[in-house]
């Protein structure tokens, strides 16, 4: 949303009688509503918004002297991290002005850390880099509208005021896709450490509609990771997401299966048989 | 020269494909042990001793991953059922994320 660092239309609704017509016109006022809620803007709109608008909150921010830190989730911080991560991001934020910046990760919640990740949204496609133990990570601005975003967001500590975003296009095909590739590596003995947080990630937003932040991704990871059934761990919780959605039909099912029967003659690869043992569960009790 | 070579033995083992991602660039960064693991995988793609994956979006489609244990480079190499290899994509992570998405994996 550029530089704009309002995100919460309700909040807005509250004080716009305090705003409008002191600050904003009606027409700004609605224009950054529109803007808030991702609403298309036409030409006119824009123009307003980024030569009007915008100038004006930035205008306040700097009478104000406000200090852009927010901080989510902050009942699952260590005390001393979230000083010290205050830190890191204002220093950052010190050289990438008018940039979205979000400290999140293990570094926040976990006394034993690998990298402290920074994340920090991005117009264009750029490459990561770490230095020393800082892993800076780039986001493009669209991806700031999916699940994982969501995730990392909910311990965090940011720049900017983020909004919510409840509900997500995810079906069952999407973690069908991430199951596949996990099944792969784990026979392969191959990381899959990414594969499994994904998993876990996707398969309780579609079987709970909830969006586990990165330390109860950790918990059910370590549980997962440590026991020595982890296949049968991750076709349990896929037959039970399967069973709690309605987003797929008995035809495509079959067809998988059928698929899966084909490939399996030509390729004799374990993957396709414990693929099958799912689908042919999954129609069994579905 | 070398990512020449280096294709050429590629479309050697498995036919005309196309590559795709960031490959020439992803090639020329890969240290001999990585490239020599690439085409180990390929050969056994074509061997089909590697798992294959069916896409959720084009039922023709089957894929393999390749996930070197090392640095951020991942491959995803498709296959027309019952027939030929299409392309062989190559990059780092995040592109790689988005061309499995496209794909339907």
């Amino acid at each position: 949303m550029g530089k704009l660092q309002i995100q919460d239309v309700d909040y807005l609704n509250k004080i716009e009688k305090d705003i409008v017509p002191i600050i904003f016109t009606n027409k700004q006022i609605n224009i950054l509503k529109k803007r808030i809620m991702n609403k298309k803007l036409n030409v006119n709109e824009r123009i307003n918004l980024y030569r009007s608008i915008n100038k004006k909150i930035k205008a306040i921010e700097l009478l104000s002297n406000q200090k852009n830190e927010f901080v989510y989730g902050k009942e699952e911080i260590i005390y001393d991290r979230l000083n010290q991560g205050k830190k890191i991001l204002n220093k950052f934020f010190r050289n990438h002005k008018s940039t979205k910046i979000i400290l999140s990760g293990s570094y926040l919640w976990n006394k034993k850390y690998n990298d402290i990740d920074l994340f920090i949204i991005s117009k264009y496609k750029k490459k990561d880099f770490k230095k020393n133990k800082l892993h800076v990570n780039y986001i493009l601005e669209e991806d700031m509208d999916t699940i994982f975003f969501s995730s990392i967001m909910k311990i965090s500590i940011t720049n900017f005021n983020y909004l919510k975003k409840k509900k997500f296009k995810l079906d069952i095909y999407d973690l069908i896709s991430i199951y596949q590739e996990l099944i792969i590596y784990l026979l392969k003995k191959e990381d899959y450490k990414e594969e499994l947080r994904n998993f876990i990630l996707y398969s309780t937003y579609l079987s709970s509609n909830v969006i586990l932040n990165s330390k109860q991704i950790n918990l059910l990871f370590e549980k997962i990771d440590n026991s020595k059934n982890k296949i049968e761990i991750i076709q349990k919780i896929m037959t039970k997401t399967f069973l709690l959605n309605d987003d797929w039909n008995i035809k495509d099912i079959k067809d998988m299966i059928k698929t899966n029967d084909e490939l399996y003659k030509k390729y004799k690869s374990k993957n396709l048989t414990i693929y099958n043992k799912l689908l042919t569960q999954v129609i069994k009790y579905g | 020269m070398v990512n020449d070579i280096i294709k050429q033995e590629i479309i050697k083992i498995l036919g005309d494909v196309d590559f795709e991602g960031h490959f020439d660039k992803i090639l020329l960064n890969m240290n001999e042990n990585t490239k020599n693991i690439l085409i180990s995988w390929i050969e056994s793609c074509k061997n089909k001793k590697e798992p294959p994956a069916q896409s959720k979006k084009h039922k023709e489609l089957i894929a393999f991953f390749f996930k070197p244990n090392m640095n951020n480079i991942r491959g995803i190499l498709t296959k027309k059922k019952n027939s030929f290899f299409i392309a062989l994509f190559l990059d780092n992570h995040k592109y790689y994320d988005r061309e499995r998405k496209k794909l339907g994996y």
